[in-house]
């Protein structure tokens, strides 16, 4: 069920009203348990069976790992909770590839094997929600915090509807303590959080889907048709999509959350005005980054060992974080190159004592946003053969554009006034900014973000780009 | 609700958010309010200029229809082809005068063949199909428009059973909507309504509409004439491979016919190219059909003036519809062999209006129909 539908706002209208009639909280939580998978089922039903196999698996060890006194057996019981979460993750993400990737080795090494068909429909949200499992399941293990939690407050964790699908990735930590207690909801926090629906339905319908997702599409489909010009358009066009359709993803998820009672972090910080590319990660899908380096660079060593060391696990961790994204090479390569780009960073942060200084600049965030824009190109395109076209396209002059005019000023002027949104804005939140509006400038904003939607409705209905992560 | 600003909601631990202080649901309901005052004005405006909301003829309608050809079998009346038999037949008088039901398979500017291979492979297809003859659909190595795509995507499809899903949920609520507000009149966005039918006082007014059944009504009064027809004409003429005529070329429009004239009389014959292997294959796909039971009627539908010349210029009767009707197994019907059809005028060349197609409709089904089906 995608919040840009017609059968979520059917459905959201219907839970949050039972929400707020009902009034024992026990039973308030059983309704949004039940109201998330019945969200979770509008795909695929059957795989509902997934996410619960998943949550009782991870609750019942978590606990284990808590009242277990041994150090061996703790680890035993972590370690099958991550190599059980893994697994299903391998299999329903990861098998299909890596079985095609076998079959290539082997026809490298001279064997006639034919694979067999991998039909497996990938389970939506499994990325996201496995890694809120693990971060549990890890938690608990390192005594951060106890397991004594209920399965139904454990259930709603994993399963709340806003997040289930394409996070902000929680940290139990943070979400389990909301749970204990009912908090009571100011009415303008409810207004607030459904205005952050509305903005963030602005982001997706209006500026990613209506504003640069055609100029994306003309191009990569058709590649080598581009000269230089609408190449960059559409680059940068991209470097607009992803960030708005996955940032307005987030908004909702967050204001939704926000309007039942719950607080979930922000998942961007105008990343488009970062000054450098660890200042980039500190802004760009913030849950899951953070989560990298919470649980998987900090335990590999972090930065405590030698400089070989701490780069080798700034490319191993933006390598995971590439094939987080998805079963593809093309992930892997972007990851790859982000990790390579933090690695040169830190090299020359630690050699040049005028890096500083140079990073400090305005220019600095320009360049980090420009070659951000060309690392994205891998992570659109697909295929190598589309990512070089493109890459090549980037400096293939043409006298003419095939663009249509008007819509590629419009995609330049969206990307221009984004970019001095976000230097002008890099060190506020958005709430600070919003909150010097006066009630009427409240209204005519969410008035125009409204009459916008209303406007670019009808046209081609897209899901949101991490569904699929 | 305010908390301290040293509480982040940057944290991934963060445990409760800051909310930016002061009122936020009254600006929410009055934004709420004028976005709907919006919308009113626009509905408003665009009934003030004659729009309708319509049904999206999109592919989802298409496929409905598919089914329910599939699902009839022998009860079936299914209409294939293009814009002249979507916008030329009355469903109705078609039910009524031969007792059938009618399933309107007819994409505009679409070939007719990947949907008439689609029925020929179907084994549930053992009713009546009515076929819309174009020369240059038969004629044509490749197929146009959207009838390919719909009919693979129909093969795709067809397996599935009409399940309450999400997707299926959606298209319901969806169509709801869009089928009862006129921003969405004929596909549109509301955007482009509001650009090109409010903003703009030039704009076409709405001539076309599709009903439910996928039937289409063209209403030619609302159209500024001649213009349009020789638009049409223009068009046409371009496509089969005619010079260009710039309409606001001639200062009279008898200057114009003229010089449309003149260039009808330069076209040559099309060739043959496609045609013999595509009647071969028509003829095939006919026997498939007739072998279940079923019948396949071929109808050259009316047309009038410029439009019909350019026809009849490039795809000379004894070339290609006396050869395709001697080749194929099937009742085949040309409307220029019947003093009845000569009443009828297609207002912009090539379709009729609204108000000719229920006469128009039965004087065909008396045709074809001669007597009564039991």
């Amino acid at each position: 069920m995608l919040f840009n539908s017609i059968t979520f706002l059917v459905f959201f209208a219907v839970v949050f009203v039972t929400y707020r009639l009902i009034p024992t909280w026990r039973v308030k939580k059983i309704v949004l348990l039940l109201a998330s998978y019945v969200f979770y089922a509008a795909w695929n039903p059957p795989y509902i069976l997934i996410l619960v196999f998943s949550t009782f698996m991870d609750w019942r060890l978590a606990r284990a790992i808590d009242r277990s006194q041994s150090t061996y057996r703790r680890k035993q019981l972590l370690l099958l909770s991550v190599a059980a979460n893994l697994s299903l993750l391998g299999f329903f993400k990861y098998g299909g590839f890596l079985l095609e990737n076998f079959h290539w080795l082997l026809s490298q090494l001279g064997f006639d094997y034919a694979a067999p068909g991998w039909n497996i429909v990938l389970p939506v949200g499994i990325s996201f929600y496995t890694f809120a499992s693990l971060s549990y399941t890890i938690d608990v293990y390192r005594r951060e915090m106890s397991a004594d939690v209920g399965f139904l407050d454990y259930a709603l964790f994993v399963s709340f509807f806003p997040h289930l699908v394409a996070g902000p990735i929680l940290r139990a930590r943070a979400f389990l303590p909301q749970l204990r207690a009912p908090t009571s909801i100011a009415r303008d926090q409810i207004g607030w959080g459904l205005s952050m629906v509305v903005f963030g339905l602005f982001s997706k319908t209006v500026l990613a889907d209506s504003v640069f997702a055609p100029i994306v599409d003309s191009v990569y489909s058709k590649s080598l048709a581009y000269g230089a010009l609408d190449t960059w358009t559409a680059a940068l066009a991209f470097s607009g999509q992803i960030y708005y359709d996955f940032c307005g993803y987030s908004l909702c998820a967050i204001g939704l959350a926000l309007s039942f009672g719950f607080a979930f972090p922000d998942n961007f910080r105008y990343p488009y005005a970062a000054r450098g590319f660890a200042d980039f990660w500190r802004r760009w899908h913030i849950s899951l980054s953070t989560w990298l380096r919470d649980y998987l660079y900090i335990p590999m060593g972090g930065s405590q060992k030698n400089s070989i060391g701490t780069y080798r696990n700034l490319i191993l961790t933006m390598l995971v974080g590439g094939l987080w994204h998805g079963a593809s090479w093309m992930f892997v390569l972007w990851g790859a190159l982000h990790g390579v780009l933090l690695a040169v960073e830190r090299f020359c942060r630690e050699h040049s004592a005028a890096y500083e200084k140079v990073a400090q600049s305005v220019w600095f965030s320009f360049a980090t946003f420009i070659v951000v824009t060309v690392v994205w190109i891998p992570f659109r395109a697909h295929d190598p053969q589309t990512a070089w076209a493109v890459l090549t396209g980037l400096h293939r002059f043409e006298s003419s554009s095939h663009l249509d005019a008007w819509t590629a000023a419009l995609c330049l002027m969206a990307i221009a006034l984004t970019l001095l949104w976000h230097f002008s804005l890099r060190d506020r939140s958005f709430e600070s900014y919003v909150a010097q509006l006066n009630a009427v400038a409240r209204g005519a904003l969410i008035s125009i973000c409204l009459i916008a939607i209303f406007l670019c409705s009808g046209g081609d209905e897209r899901a949101f780009i991490y569904f699929q992560f | 609700m305010n908390v301290p600003s040293s509480i982040s909601n940057f944290d991934v631990h963060v445990e409760k958010r800051q909310v930016p202080s002061g009122m936020w649901l009254y600006p929410l309901a009055f934004a709420v309010a004028v976005a709907l005052c919006f919308v009113t004005w626009m509905e408003y405006r665009l009934d003030q200029k004659g729009f309708r909301a319509t049904i999206v003829d999109s592919d989802a309608e298409w496929m409905k229809q598919r089914r329910r050809a599939s699902d009839l079998g022998s009860k079936a009346l299914v209409i294939v082809g293009a814009s002249r038999a979507q916008l030329d037949i009355d469903l109705s008088v078609l039910r009524q005068r031969t007792g059938l039901e009618p399933v309107q398979l007819a994409l505009d500017g679409s070939s007719a063949l990947p949907v008439l291979r689609g029925l020929a492979e179907d084994d549930r297809i053992s009713g009546t199909v009515l076929v819309d003859f174009q020369p240059a659909d038969i004629n044509s190595r490749k197929f146009f428009g959207q009838s390919e795509l719909f009919e693979s995507e129909w093969d795709k499809r067809k397996g599935e059973g009409e399940e309450i899903d999400f997707a299926s949920t959606e298209r319901e609520l969806t169509d709801y909507v869009r089928t009862h507000l006129r921003s969405y009149a004929d596909g549109a966005s509301p955007l482009t309504s509001l650009l090109v039918r409010i903003v703009n006082r030039e704009s076409t007014p709405q001539y076309l509409r599709v009903l439910p059944t996928r039937e289409g009504l063209a209403d030619y009064r609302r159209v500024k004439m001649p213009n349009f027809y020789f638009l049409r004409v223009a068009r046409d003429l371009e496509t089969e491979g005619g010079d260009y005529v710039d309409i606001q070329s001639a200062s009279t429009w008898q200057q114009l016919a003229d010089a449309f004239q003149a260039n009808i009389v330069k076209l040559n014959a099309a060739k043959p190219d496609a045609f013999g292997a595509n009647t071969q294959d028509i003829s095939r796909m006919v026997d498939r059909i007739r072998g279940r039971g079923g019948r396949v009627i071929f109808v050259f539908m009316p047309t009038s003036g410029l439009v019909h010349e350019i026809l009849d210029r490039r795809y000379p009767r004894e070339e290609f519809w006396n050869r395709f009707a001697e080749s194929v197994n099937a009742a085949s019907f040309n409307s220029n062999d019947f003093s009845q059809f000569r009443e009828f005028e297609c207002p912009d060349g090539s379709h009729l209006d609204f108000r000719d197609k229920t006469r128009f409709t039965a004087v065909l089904a008396d045709m074809i129909w001669p007597q009564p089906l039991q």
